[in-house]
């Protein structure tokens, strides 16, 4: 009798133990999933922030910034001596590295495709622009001096980028797309469960499920917005004429310029937002959108497949077909267009 | 008395314990929804958190920055009140009142942003 009561209590040990061990994993995923991680950092000019869920969080959160550090400083830079670009811009050719390569060749195709809308090769005229604290434009003659200077004049061969024509190249409307893609790389390989990290405006999203996106408002920016876009995993930049600026004799003057006419576009929008699965195509065609116009620009994203939100100075709202019923309003004075 | 093999007692712990867990759960779920929470960072670091949802009445933080910047905390909302930087952008931006909402003085590295259970993930600019 007593060997038998032994023998139903070491059964019922052995499935307990048996059941407990089967439980550890999904026990330890349940308790790492939430663990969270939030870090803010300034690259690039400009702030980035990351939002991280799962194991090692904080880990890649850390691998994010150093990625994004190196990024700028050893490829995008214009200004940090002996990046790629620096290199390139000061010796006119220069052999860069496969990241930078990489980024330049997306670049430049997207420029072909925007009819030269988006141009890499206009550093000079956006250096004009950015002088510190300018409070007036540019004159005609000071403009029309960089007209010949466009991407046409950028040439690649292998590593080997060679410019011509008085090409200095700015990668302004590209970089934060191309940080937030080496974002999306680190967060496959550590494992995180999901991943909000934003790039002075230009997000990725990562990992299963839906995420929400406010649309800046044109008055505030990031402090406010205007409508929610409810997507899953993939990259989000907006192009806005709020972000950077100066008034002058009643008008704005925005950094989104025009390489054909070197001034501000100015064709009644206030911000394009593009929705893609890279980085790089949705910071580049934001730009590119917002220099094209409304119609020009919506063709562009149907080419690539990709999904906008046009908004206008007078507050009407045009997206591409399948992004509509995904955007909610939730400001009284912006409506869609039909 | 005994109803088969489980006692009086033991229906009246299983029940307790089964309260218990369900208003665990309501409490743990409520408990949040409504809370929105500024954080303030200097320079990357967290300077401050303020639970937004329980301030009583309006009080100013300054940050130890250069240029200086003066942030105004008033029940579930925050902004820059001042800043002594050139383009006051950050003083342009206005109130935050909804989670995912972000202002941002780039000169003095602060960044303001108003976090909530719910609103958006993220705001695109």
């Amino acid at each position: 009798m007593k060997k038998k009561k032994l023998i139903i209590a070491g059964a019922v040990i052995l499935i307990v133990a048996v059941i407990a061990g089967f439980c550890v994993k999904p026990v330890k995923q349940f308790f790492a999933d939430r663990k969270a991680a939030q870090k803010t950092g300034f690259y690039m000019d400009t702030v980035v922030t990351a939002d991280i869920t799962g194991e090692n969080c904080g880990e890649t959160a850390d691998a994010v910034f150093n990625a994004i550090q190196v990024l700028e400083e050893f490829c995008l830079s214009k200004t940090a001596e002996g990046s790629d670009i620096y290199e390139l811009n000061e010796k006119g050719k220069y052999e860069v590295t496969d990241s930078t390569l990489g980024i330049l060749e997306k670049s430049l195709e997207v420029c072909k495709k925007s009819g030269g809308a988006l141009d890499i090769g206009i550093g000079k005229l956006v250096d004009l622009w950015n002088v510190k604290n300018r409070q007036t434009p540019p004159s005609q003659e000071e403009t029309n001096a960089l007209r010949g200077s466009r991407y046409e004049g950028i040439s690649v061969e292998a590593n080997d980028v060679t410019l011509k024509d008085g090409v200095k190249i700015d990668l302004g409307a590209v970089g934060k797309g191309a940080a937030c893609d080496s974002a999306r790389d680190i967060c496959a390989l550590s494992g995180v469960k999901r991943a909000v990290i934003s790039v002075g405006g230009s997000i990725l999203l990562y990992g299963d499920g839906e995420f929400t996106v406010g649309i800046a408002s044109p008055e505030t920016g990031s402090a406010d917005y205007i409508a929610v876009l409810t997507t899953g995993a993939g990259f989000v930049s907006t192009s806005g004429t709020y972000e950077r600026f100066f008034d002058y004799e009643g008008k704005r003057y925005h950094h989104i310029l025009d390489p054909e006419t070197g001034y501000p576009v100015d064709n009644g929008l206030c911000s394009v937002t593009v929705v893609s699965d890279s980085g790089i195509l949705s910071d580049a065609l934001s730009t590119s959108c917002f220099v094209l116009g409304l119609e020009d620009g919506m063709k562009l994203c149907e080419e690539y497949g990709c999904q906008a939100v046009f908004i206008t100075d007078d507050g009407k709202i045009y997206t591409t077909d399948g992004i509509r019923d995904s955007l909610e309003i939730s400001d009284d004075s912006f409506s869609f267009a039909d | 008395m005994k109803i088969g093999l489980i006692k009086k007692a033991d229906i009246f712990i299983i029940a307790g314990v089964v309260l218990i867990c369900v208003l665990g759960i309501i409490l743990l779920r409520s408990g949040d929804s409504g809370k929105l929470t500024a954080v303030i960072t200097v320079d990357g670091e967290v300077y401050e958190s303020v639970d937004l949802s329980k301030v009583d009445s309006p009080y100013e933080i300054t940050t130890p920055t250069v240029p200086r910047t003066v942030i105004a905390v008033e029940k579930n909302a925050v902004y820059f009140r001042s800043s002594e930087c050139e383009n006051q952008l950050c003083v342009k931006s206005g109130k935050l009142d909804r989670g995912g909402e972000t202002a941002v003085c780039l000169p003095a590295k602060v960044v303001v942003t108003v976090r909530a259970q719910r609103n958006v993930d993220a705001v695109t600019y």
